[in-house]
């Protein structure tokens, strides 16, 4: 296995690769034939979702969280975040995933409603994404099980589907905001 | 006869008296003949001297007279006369001579011993011979040597030494030319002082030869006459003397025919009459003992007997007992000989353990060689294993080094991962912060696009490094394992390594020990060897005295049956005598 890792990791080959890779960036005009959604993408029970990098404010590391007795289930804990006490929510059973334990490369997504803001505990911070609509699926809205209701819809690309959240309705959730009163 | 004693006694006597009676006889007839013969030369010596005055004078007087002249006297051409043999010749005084001395000569032919009386010239001529040989020349050869011999010249030696002689008187014994042993008589004759020739007178011997033989008969035949006489003589009186001898000798013949009672008359009192009554004597004895005897010897006999058949019964014993000892010495000899080979035998085992061990004891010093080289190449061993060890442990310090180095660079890989995982973030975060500036955070956003892309090569490039330096520390982990199971099999070997030089050590002890035990034993079997050889050559001796133990009761066995024999032979005697 590692063996067959180091036959295959050519130090060379990765060196020219990323100068190529560098040059071509350089050359590579902007050449934006279709519409793309800029997207931040993460994991989550271990399938990727993505919002718009609008509503994202920052993406930290766990902090040390700080239980809060009395509030709901989902509020993991609080933080402070520049002087702000801020609540980090595992959104996970809202949407009805499964909550596998959180790693080094779990991540607190820090976003902005009108008001206050919010920490998205996730599994992993996968990057700014620009996301064409020509893949879109939109999810009809028939039910509210499974939190569907959060959903927008999905992008499918080759490697699966980035499942599309819907941020106002799930930051204005009444399981969040009923906790918050 | 012969046997006689008085014959004895006569036949040496006339032995004795033939020897003195010959030695007399030719002593007495030579001195006789000597003495005539004397007075014959004393004789010859006066007539020839004679003679000589006398044709000195007669010559003497011719010249003086004148009938010769000196040189005529002188002469010496001697003319042949023809028809002579033996050759004659004239002179020139042979004329003269003729008639002159003839009768002078002729008158000493009287005495019958003078066979002739002439006068000879210096070279032997003789010019008037007597006249008995001087008759007429009548041819016949021998006649003429004999009877017509004047006128010749007598070159024979006798004649010759004549005819020269100087000397007063001259004796020459010689054979005439006629045979006969003749005495020539010379004197020299000097005419004026000068010698003209010599007068020769020849005697004959014969009468003196006949004178000594006449002798010589006389005395031998009163010789022998004397010899008959005594030898007759003594034979009688020997013969009267031993006569009471035969006596004695008959009556002895008697006695011992078995007249025991004989006595011998006594007939004189000289020597024989003791003799005869020493022997009476004696015979009176020798039969009185003589019947002591008889009675004894029956005794004696009969305890001979008794002996003999004694004899016969122990010798019949020994007979047994030296067969039993010739059988027994037989099987001693044989034993023997059964021993002599065995202890050949191991003589020769002995020997061949001898140079078995001479070989074991070369094989071990050879392994002693060996084993200490061996310990040599250990010490070798145990020194490079010492270097191994060392070696391994240094490379088991380096892989622990090695090991830590790992860690420390893990540790730095991790720091270069927070880096990363920090500067992803930031590049998130750059991101969002390009998204919410909106158009003018494009260009933004491209670059914090890249700072995420670098930060995750990054972290490839670490998750590599991450997997290599865990196969290093696995490697290391390993390889410290294995060095230190190295170690472990190095001091294993070590410990090895030190047994095999104790047992090289131990071995070499032992190779030494067999070596000195195999010269022990090479040493032990010499001496068994030279033992055997001694106990075999023993025992060979001991064989030989057993066979001449065996030879000697076949001997004494045979000894004894002779024994035995001569037991019934005097058995036999002994019975037939009683």
């Amino acid at each position: 296995m590692t063996t067959e890792n180091d036959a295959s990791y050519d130090i060379r080959t990765v060196l020219s690769k990323m100068r190529d890779e560098y040059w071509q960036g350089l050359a590579d005009e902007e050449s934006v034939t279709e519409e793309l959604l800029e997207c931040l993408v993460f994991g989550l029970g271990g399938e990727r979702y993505a919002f718009e990098t609008q509503y994202a404010c920052e993406v930290i590391r766990v902090p040390r969280l700080v239980r809060v007795p009395a509030v709901q289930e989902m509020i993991a804990g609080i933080f402070n975040l520049r002087g702000e006490i801020t609540a980090a929510v595992d959104v996970r059973p809202m949407l009805g995933l499964k909550q596998p334990e959180l790693g080094a490369t779990a991540r607190v997504i820090v976003v902005r409603s009108d008001s206050f803001a919010t920490g998205i505990l996730a599994e992993s911070a996968l990057g700014v994404q620009g996301l064409s609509f020509e893949r879109f699926e939109p999810v009809l809205h028939g039910g509210t099980g499974g939190g569907q209701q959060y959903v927008r819809g999905h992008f499918n690309d080759e490697d699966g589907a980035i499942v599309l959240l819907d941020l106002q309705a799930l930051l204005s959730s009444p399981e969040l905001v009923v906790g918050e009163a | 006869m012969s046997n006689k004693l008085s014959v004895k006694i006569v036949s040496v006597l006339i032995m004795v008296l033939v020897v003195i009676m010959t030695a007399f006889s030719i002593y007495f007839v030579r001195s006789r003949r000597a003495a005539m013969e004397e007075e014959l030369l004393a004789k010859g010596k006066i007539l020839a001297q004679t003679g000589a005055r006398t044709m000195e004078r007669v010559l003497g007087e011719a010249v003086t007279s004148g009938k010769l002249t000196t040189d005529q006297l002188f002469d010496e051409q001697y003319q042949p006369i023809p028809g002579t043999d033996p050759v004659k010749y004239h002179t020139k005084f042979d004329s003269f001579t003729d008639g002159a001395i003839q009768n002078i000569e002729d008158e000493f032919l009287k005495d019958d011993q003078v066979v002739f009386a002439v006068l000879v010239d210096r070279n032997g001529y003789i010019p008037t011979h007597n006249t008995k040989y001087s008759a007429a020349v009548t041819g016949d050869h021998e006649r003429d040597r004999k009877n017509s011999r004047s006128k010749q010249i007598f070159k024979d030696e006798t004649g010759v030494t004549a005819a020269h002689n100087l000397q007063p008187f001259l004796q020459q014994v010689y054979q005439r030319d006629t045979g006969e042993k003749m005495w020539d008589l010379s004197v020299p004759v000097m005419v004026n002082g000068k010698h003209w020739g010599a007068f020769r007178i020849g005697f004959s011997m014969i009468k003196i030869d006949e004178k000594a033989a006449m002798l010589r008969n006389q005395i031998v035949g009163s010789m022998a006459l004397m010899l008959i006489v005594s030898s007759a003589t003594i034979l009688f009186v020997v013969g009267r003397a031993v006569r009471p001898l035969h006596n004695l000798t008959a009556a002895a013949h008697r006695i011992s025919a078995g007249n025991l009672e004989e006595t011998v008359p006594v007939e004189s009192n000289d020597e024989i009459g003791e003799l005869a009554e020493a022997f009476n004597v004696m015979t009176n004895v020798i039969v009185r003992d003589l019947k002591e005897e008889i009675a004894k010897s029956g005794r004696l006999i009969a305890s001979v007997k008794e002996a003999v058949v004694q004899l016969s019964s122990a010798s019949n014993e020994m007979m047994a007992i030296s067969a039993q000892q010739a059988s027994g010495a037989t099987q001693q000899a044989s034993a023997v000989q059964e021993v002599t080979t065995t202890s050949e035998e191991i003589a020769i085992t002995a020997k061949m353990i001898t140079s078995n061990a001479k070989s074991v004891e070369t094989v071990a010093d050879d392994t002693a060689k060996n084993c200490n080289a061996g310990r040599d190449d250990v010490a070798n061993a145990i020194e490079g294993m010492g270097k191994v060890r060392n070696q391994v442990q240094s490379i088991a310090r380096a892989m622990l080094e090695l090991g830590d180095n790992s860690q420390k660079i893990g540790g730095i890989i991790e720091i270069i991962d927070e880096i990363s995982d920090q500067t992803n973030l930031l590049a998130l975060n750059a991101a969002i912060e390009a998204a919410g500036a909106g158009e003018a955070g494009k260009r933004f956003a491209i670059v914090a696009q890249e700072v995420k892309r670098l930060a995750d090569r990054t972290v490839e490039a670490t998750r590599q490094i991450n997997g290599l330096i865990g196969e290093i520390q696995r490697a290391t982990n390993n390889t410290i394992m294995v060095t230190e199971e190295g170690t472990k099999a190095v001091d294993a070997a070590s410990s090895l390594v030190d047994k095999v030089q104790l047992s090289f050590a131990s071995i070499v002890g032992t190779a030494h020990e067999t070596s000195r035990t195999a010269k022990e034993i090479s040493l032990s079997t010499q001496q068994q060897t030279s033992a055997c050889e001694q106990m075999a050559e023993t025992m060979s001796e001991v064989r030989d005295v057993a066979q001449q133990v065996a030879m000697s009761a076949n001997e004494t066995e045979r000894a004894i049956a002779e024994i035995l024999e001569l037991a019934a032979r005097l058995r036999d005697i002994t019975e037939k005598e009683a």
